[in-house]
């Protein structure tokens, strides 16, 4: 019995371990004409709230944020978060898994800097009001126009924030090995 | 939303613009900008016209967005969606979402492919947004912008542009103007919710639509600066004097872009936009006999304060004829009074009342001592009041003897002279559903709008003349009179001039008749219609709508007739001989000329046949006064004192109003009605259509142009004076100055 409760225990510890410390999430919203966000992170999810975010990915109606550079070479995607007590774009940044509580923009330029962002995608909660946005400056698409940048907009969360927590390929076998030691410990047990 | 009429209130819009500018000036991604919004607008539907009620409709007016319109930041702001700009086409609710690296000024281009909520869009037009416009909707460049980019949004542009005024003020004036909140003044009209600033915006948005239509196709036609603002020595231009030929400056013959095209849009011929225009029309004095006339020191009181006109001809006479060119410009051979029954004038003949009616616009005809009605109803149009051919019975049940004056004699009816109200003649004005509502009373006594009492009348009076104002109230109120104008739910008012100006009900276009007493046709130049004048110009002058400055509102005075002379200009007939040949002309769509039949031979209205020759008519009644004050002069810096020697007629007038209201395209003479279109290049290019003008001894005095002062009257010209007749001042060679009289700065 004692034995099988340590198992139960490392089992849990390394499935949760698996969750918070390299879980990837994929995050998706529909803005109201019909244009779709989608993209994915890694962080840690706490309750509704990710922090430690890295490696982000995003995609406006399928089209990818990638290629931006400005003068000093290739500009990657980061997170920052709006503060609005001073008007300014802050890092370290979260996200939430509800709306509502989002209050960040994702882009491949400082948003305090003087740079212009290739591409940007903001949830904000603002004391003027809710704000989504995206625009990709580097494409156009049936939504934009011939001529346009993507862009999309939404002046109120209509609810279509989804956060997905998904299993990374890297934390599968970390269960597996957690699952097959429990599965050992009962079978010796049972014997 | 009504709001204080004294005070701007740029404080909202200021401290948008102000916290925008602020949060930029953090450098968030610089100035980036993504703005979501809808082009929008009005659909009008236009009223039809016909001689009978049963054929005609009103127009009507809805909110509307546009589809299929092409949206771009217009980086490099010249009013155009150039190739390289970030574009895209609104949606089928009007939407279109944007975004730009730069923060810049946005244009939407509606052009024939797009639509207005479904509507066709049948002629090209521009809206545009200013960047400042941009910038205070946009709380952080990162978030979006809410901007529609609407006809009014344009209007705040063109001002920005071109009145001197700085983005906030521009905005809170025209917010102002309409009695609008700054907030919703700039939003689609799809998305106000307040059914009152919803109306505003909604009549405001058809008359910009109209004059920034007119702006597109001055651009898409290569309409040159000269022509453009009316000079007169540029070729090509409707009053070009050959004489002068050679003096067209360099920049006068260059191309306009959008930008510009849409502020002469709102000038048309140099002709400034007008809000609310009051025009009195006195009886049968020359300038002669009323300039420094000391029995009338208001009147010239007025003219010094303001700004006159010297050389303002009337067309005919009687005043008929006079009355019928202020409606329509044109008498259709009308040599006499009352000859024929009204409405007469049928066909659907180009008038006033129903080219304001065409384009949005409203208008009154105010006259003095109308009779109340029993009834409590203007008699239908066809009966037996209509009929008479002596005209003043209009109304059902008339019972003069009921009605005494304060001195005992009895109301007479021919008081009111129905000939002096132009709106009756036109069948297609007078079956139209407002035509009631837009006949209304108006006083010569009483109070001024702050409850001043306004004197009446100053030494001996005729008996006969007695003040009827208090009589008609007494009877009217005795007997439960109401009033047709509010559809009979109010009681009868013999003053509803002054609730209007209370209110702000009035026209866009007041047609102010005095009864025959007040107007100096029975009295003379007496003290009595200098009161009569001073009355109502004081109920005017203490509205709020005369002490807004962001709204423009002119007041004229002026005389059906003149000096007794059989001496015209600008339109007239000048051959007098009643030669058959000369006819209406009229221009078709397509720019072809032809002659249309006059009003002479048509049936009128109850079947009785029109039997004035058309080329009788015109010819003309000399030089009476021209004043014109206006609160741009009063409250704001526009210029006064000002005279202008050139010459005009009513059908001068009748095309500066055209100009004023922007009822017509400078750049296509058809559009401007009857004679007012006889201008010197029309009479030049159709010579053989119009042998009234053969062998002109002087074709500038011959044709009509508008009263914009433009022309400047070479060094050695020689007055052209009514044979016998002086006329003030005597002038050869330039005025003194060439100030337009109608501007407002």
């Amino acid at each position: 019995m004692k034995f099988l409760i340590k198992a139960a225990v490392i089992a849990a510890a390394l499935g949760a371990g698996a969750a918070a410390n390299a879980s990837t999430l994929d995050f998706s919203y529909t803005f109201s004409d019909g244009q779709q966000l989608t993209g994915s992170l890694d962080g840690t999810l706490n309750g509704n709230v990710i922090t430690g975010i890295s490696d982000l990915q995003v995609w406006l109606n399928n089209v990818a944020f990638t290629g931006g550079s400005d003068a000093s070479g290739p500009t990657s995607l980061n997170l920052y978060g709006w503060d609005s007590s001073n008007q300014s774009y802050d890092l370290p940044a979260s996200l939430s898994t509800i709306g509502s509580q989002n209050n960040f923009i994702i882009a491949d330029e400082n948003p305090n800097g003087s740079d212009a962002a290739n591409y940007y995608f903001t949830f904000v909660n603002d004391v003027s009001g809710t704000f989504v946005a995206a625009a990709n400056f580097l494409h156009s698409d049936i939504f934009s126009g011939p001529g346009s940048t993507q862009a999309a907009a939404d002046f109120a969360d209509n609810g279509s924030w989804k956060v997905t927590p998904v299993p990374l390929p890297a934390a599968l076998p970390l269960l597996m090995s957690g699952l097959a030691l429990f599965g050992l410990g009962r079978r010796r047990a049972a014997a | 939303m009504k709001l204080n009429s004294h005070t701007l209130r740029p404080s909202l819009v200021a401290a948008a613009v102000a916290s925008a500018l602020a949060l930029c000036s953090t450098n968030a991604f610089a100035a980036q900008s993504l703005v979501k919004g809808v082009v929008g607008g009005a659909y009008f539907a236009a009223p039809v016209f016909a001689d009978t009620a049963a054929a005609s409709a009103p127009s009507s007016t809805v909110a509307s967005v546009f589809q299929g319109a092409k949206v771009c930041f217009d980086l490099n702001d010249n009013g155009v969606c150039d190739a390289t700009e970030p574009f895209t086409f609104t949606g089928t609710d009007g939407g279109f979402t944007l975004a730009s690296k730069t923060l810049a000024p946005l244009v939407a281009e509606i052009g024939t492919g797009a639509s207005n909520s479904g509507h066709g869009v049948t002629s090209r037009n521009v809206f545009r947004v200013k960047q400042e416009q941009v910038a205070a909707a946009t709380v952080n460049p990162l978030l979006p912008a809410a901007v529609d980019i609407t006809p009014l949004s344009t209007e705040v542009a063109r001002a920005v542009e071109h009145d001197g005024v700085a983005y906030a003020e521009a905005v809170a004036r025209l917010a102002e103007r309409l009695d609008v909140s700054p907030s919703d003044v700039l939003k689609a009209p799809t998305k106000i919710k307040d059914a009152t600033e919803l109306a505003s915006v909604l009549k405001e948005s058809v008359i910009d639509q109209g004059r920034f239509e007119l702006a597109a196709k001055f651009v898409d036609r290569g309409d040159t600066v000269g022509k453009l603002r009316g000079n007169f020595d540029c070729p090509n231009v409707a009053s070009f004097d050959p004489a002068n030929a050679g003096a067209c400056l360099a920049s006068d013959m260059a191309t306009v872009g959008i930008k510009d095209a849409q502020n002469y849009a709102q000038n048309l011929e140099g002709i400034p936009r007008y809000d609310y225009v009051f025009v009195i029309i006195e009886e049968n004095e020359s300038l002669v006999s009323v300039k420094n006339n000391a029995n009338i020191p208001y009147i010239n009181g007025l003219l010094n304060n303001g700004s006159q006109f010297y050389s303002y001809y009337s067309t005919g006479h009687p005043s008929e004829p006079n009355y019928l060119a202020l409606g329509s410009a044109d008498d259709w051979g009308q040599t006499g009074d009352e000859a024929i029954p009204y409405p007469a004038i049928t066909g659907v003949r180009a008038n006033l009342w129903n080219a304001l009616d065409a384009k949005g616009l409203s208008w009154r005809v105010y006259e003095g001592s109308l009779y109340p009605s029993p009834a409590g109803t203007q008699a239908n149009v066809g009966a037996a009041s209509w009929k008479t051919a002596t005209g003043g019975l209009w109304f059902d049940n008339p019972s003069n003897a009921n009605i005494k004056g304060a001195d005992g004699s009895t109301y007479s009816s021919g008081l009111r002279a129905m000939k002096h109200n132009p709106a009756s003649w036109f069948a297609s004005a007078a079956v139209q559903p407002n035509y009631a509502l837009n006949s209304r009373s108006i006083s010569g006594t009483g109070t001024d709008l702050n409850g001043s009492p306004i004197p009446y009348m100053a030494g001996a009076v005729p008996v006969s003349t007695g003040n009827w104002d208090a009589a008609l109230q007494a009877y009217a109120d005795a007997n439960n009179v109401t009033s047709w104008w509010t559809g009979n739910t109010k009681p009868w008012t013999q003053d509803q001039f002054k609730l209007d100006l209370e209110s702000g009900d009035v026209g866009n276009y007041n047609f102010i008749v005095p009864d025959q007493d007040d107007d100096m046709h029975n009295t003379g130049v007496t003290s009595r219609a200098d009161y009569w004048a001073q009355n109502v110009i004081a109920k005017i002058q203490s509205s709020s709508l005369w002490n807004d400055p962001t709204k423009r509102v002119a007041i004229v005075l002026t005389f059906d007739e003149g000096e007794s002379a059989t001496t015209a200009c600008c339109g007239w007939n000048p051959q007098r001989s009643g030669n058959g040949a000369s006819q209406p002309l009229v221009v078709d769509s397509n720019g072809a000329v032809s002659v249309t039949s006059g009003v002479s031979g048509v049936t009128a209205h109850d079947g009785t046949a029109y039997t004035s020759p058309y080329s009788n008519g015109n010819h003309g009644h000399g030089v009476t006064m021209f004043g014109l004050l206006t609160n741009q002069q009063v409250l704001a810096s526009a210029p006064h004192g000002h005279y202008d020697t050139d010459y005009y007629s009513h059908f001068s007038f009748v095309r500066t109003l055209q100009d004023m209201f922007g009822l017509a395209d400078p750049g296509q003479p058809g559009t401007y009605m009857n004679r007012s279109k006889y201008t010197e290049n029309f009479i030049q290019q159709n010579a053989t259509l119009l042998p009234e003008f053969a062998n002109s001894a002087n074709p500038h005095f011959d044709a009509v142009r508008a009263m914009n002062h433009v022309y400047q009257f070479p060094a050695n010209a020689t007055r052209v004076v009514a044979a016998g007749t002086a006329v003030l001042p005597v002038t050869t060679g330039p005025d003194a100055d060439q100030v337009n009289l109608w501007a407002v700065k």
